[in-house]
């Protein structure tokens, strides 16, 4: 089958500085791609260069078998959602959605009908008539969608499209994007920051660090097998502490292995708070790096408590079912398939 | 105790602006036994055609300059050279920095039967029989744009610039092109930013008496002309006033189409 997009060694220069480098990229129709990384990581110069804002230095971008890395924006046919909405205020919503659709030349008519379908859509019903400034930011983001999908574009641009609304409008709307992605069967990339939106949202998650991909992959693959420690890292594997690699496996201060494919040396162990388990001391723990510390500080974030345990001259947090006493001895588990570990010498 | 804050203020509009004006509005309406529309009729009789000229004039330049700022305006928000960008920026506000009075005396020399653009024209190639003196209100009108056009284009290419720019590039990605971005989407969000440059341009220009004088004075001219002449020449100050109370009702008029299209947005 024709993928929907194609992204071949693309490098994007800021002045004398390259921001992108040699980034591949395929999509298959009615995929949804994650864009995720810091801030600063070139994610968003990638979109804007697929939309044509941004110049290819080097490199060739294909929509549907056609290039287009050198034509202009409007020539593109993709339709792209802004994280400033750019809905134009001067315009009602009914106005918004059906611009792309006048400009590809439209009965007054037909335009209506496609208006009120994507408002039913869009759960925008009866709203056509409003200025942008009389709706909340949801719905102001809904209205961007409905006009980027009024034009059934073969590739949808979003450009973290949901990161200035407030948590719960955010989640809710990431459900209906997500639910309507499906139905419509719509191809789309999707840039963002935020590590849950991209895991919830997309098929397949593309990592980028300093203008190169870190890591591609399903959101269970990044997950479970992070490829380096910054990837780990940015999943949420925050706590770390030195091991040592060696015969194949590394060990747990207090007992336990976990084989790995490093050579021995000092190693990094990368876990998540949650999956990491605080034990009373004396009890046999089950398979997983153990380690002896103290519990400094005990919180409770609810549904279960989270403890600070001091171990190795480090800090690292933990999920707990109990609540063990400030100051007491206790050991950490980290399961076998909790352990993300690395070689020191790897950034 | 609020009161006494804009006290200070207050008191030099009334007794700098206010008080001055009223003397001469009241000037135009008392005769030698009392009030009379005398100085009216004796505005009228004589200076009906310059009035018509001065808003001819003014008008045709606030029409031009209108176009030329939303041009420049249009292709420092939208242009697609960088550096063409670069240059129209740096190269447009040049004469804002020029006085009136210097404008016209150099169109002057510009404009003229053998003039700077005729002898260029006709090194062109352009027959010499075609070159003809700009002396008259068409050179007025040519200076007034020239320069007033960098004021209002400062003021509109800033509100343009001040625009949310994915709003243009929402519209390009849509598949607009440059012009229907700048007539859609661009030019109704900076509207009024347009009215006022074209306002504060037309009464300005309305009150220039150096540019008319440098470059025609033949009449018919501007109002601007006749009233100086009433009052350097022939010592009449009614009449003079009476043409400034005529100035300030054509001036007036702008205002208030401008007043209630600012009305009109408020109530929507």
């Amino acid at each position: 089958m024709q993928s929907a997009l194609t992204v071949e060694g693309v490098c994007v220069d800021y002045g004398a500085s390259r921001v992108l480098r040699q980034i591949n990229l395929t999509v298959k129709k009615s995929e949804f791609v994650a864009l995720l990384g810091a801030s600063g990581c070139g994610k968003t110069t990638l979109l804007r260069a697929i939309a044509g804002f941004v110049p290819v230095a080097q490199g060739r971008i294909g929509v549907e078998g056609r290039d287009i890395t050198h034509a202009p924006p409007e020539a593109r046919g993709n339709a792209m959602v802004f994280q400033s909405y750019a809905l134009w205020p001067h315009m009602t919503v009914a106005r918004n959605i059906g611009y792309g659709l006048k400009l590809r030349g439209w009965a007054k008519a037909r335009i209506a009908a496609r208006v009120v379908e994507l408002l039913a859509l869009l759960r925008l019903d009866g709203l056509g008539d409003r200025l942008p400034a009389q709706l909340s930011g949801g719905q102001r983001q809904r209205v961007a969608l409905g006009r980027a999908l009024a034009v059934e574009p073969p590739l949808l641009l979003l450009d973290e499209p949901m990161s200035n609304l407030d948590a719960r409008v955010r989640e809710t709307l990431r459900h209906e994007l997500r639910a309507l992605q499906r139905q419509l069967g719509i191809t789309a990339i999707h840039v963002t920051h935020d590590r849950e939106e991209a895991m919830t949202l997309a098929d397949r998650i593309l990592l980028l660090r300093d203008g190169v991909i870190a890591q591609e992959g399903p959101p269970e693959a990044l997950w479970s097998r992070p490829a380096s420690a910054y990837v780990a890292d940015f999943l949420g594997a925050t706590n770390e502490l030195a091991v040592q690699a060696g015969g194949g496996a590394v060990r747990g201060g207090a007992g336990g292995a976990v084989a790995v494919a490093l050579p021995d040396g000092p190693a990094r162990l990368l876990f998540r708070p949650q999956e990491a388990t605080v034990l009373p001391v004396g009890e046999a723990p089950p398979p997983g790096l153990v380690f002896e510390g103290v519990a400094r500080q005990v919180t409770y974030p609810g549904g279960g408590f989270r403890v600070a345990i001091e171990t190795s001259g480090r800090q690292v947090l933990a999920d707990s079912a109990w609540s063990p006493a400030e100051g007491s001895a206790v050991r950490l588990l980290v399961p076998p398939a909790a352990a993300h570990v690395f070689a020191a010498t790897q950034t | 105790m609020p009161f006494l804050l804009v006290a200070p203020s207050l008191l030099l509009v009334g007794a700098f602006f206010l008080f001055p004006l009223l003397l001469s509005v009241q000037g135009a309406f008392m005769g030698a036994d009392g009030p009379t529309l005398a100085h009216f009729r004796t505005a009228f009789g004589l200076y009906r055609n310059d009035m018509l000229v001065t808003l001819l004039i003014t008008g045709c330049a606030t029409a031009l300059i209108g176009a030329g700022s939303i041009a420049i305006g249009g292709y420092l928000t939208l242009g697609g050279s960088r550096r063409a960008r670069a240059v129209l920026a740096w190269l447009y506000r040049w004469p804002l920095f020029i006085p009136f009075i210097v404008a016209g005396q150099s169109m002057r020399g510009f404009l003229g039967q053998n003039g700077l653009m005729n002898s260029a024209l006709v090194g062109a190639g352009m027959p010499e029989m075609w070159a003809q003196s700009f002396l008259d209100w068409r050179g007025i009108v040519i200076t007034f744009v020239w320069k007033q056009l960098p004021f209002a284009t400062l003021l509109i290419a800033g509100a343009m610039a001040a625009m949310d720019r994915a709003q243009i590039e929402a519209a390009q990605n849509l598949g607009a092109g440059r012009l229907r971005v700048l007539l859609g989407v661009v030019l109704p969000q900076v509207s009024r930013n347009i009215t006022v440059a074209l306002i504060l341009s037309f009464v300005t220009m309305m009150g220039v008496l150096s540019v008319p004088l440098m470059i025609s004075g033949q009449s018919p001219s501007m109002l601007t002309i006749p009233m100086a002449w009433r009052i350097n020449s022939l010592g009449d100050y009614a009449t003079a006033n009476a043409l400034g109370v005529l100035a300030c009702l054509m001036t007036g008029m702008v205002a208030w189409v401008w007043l209630r299209q600012a009305a009109a947005e408020k109530a929507k």
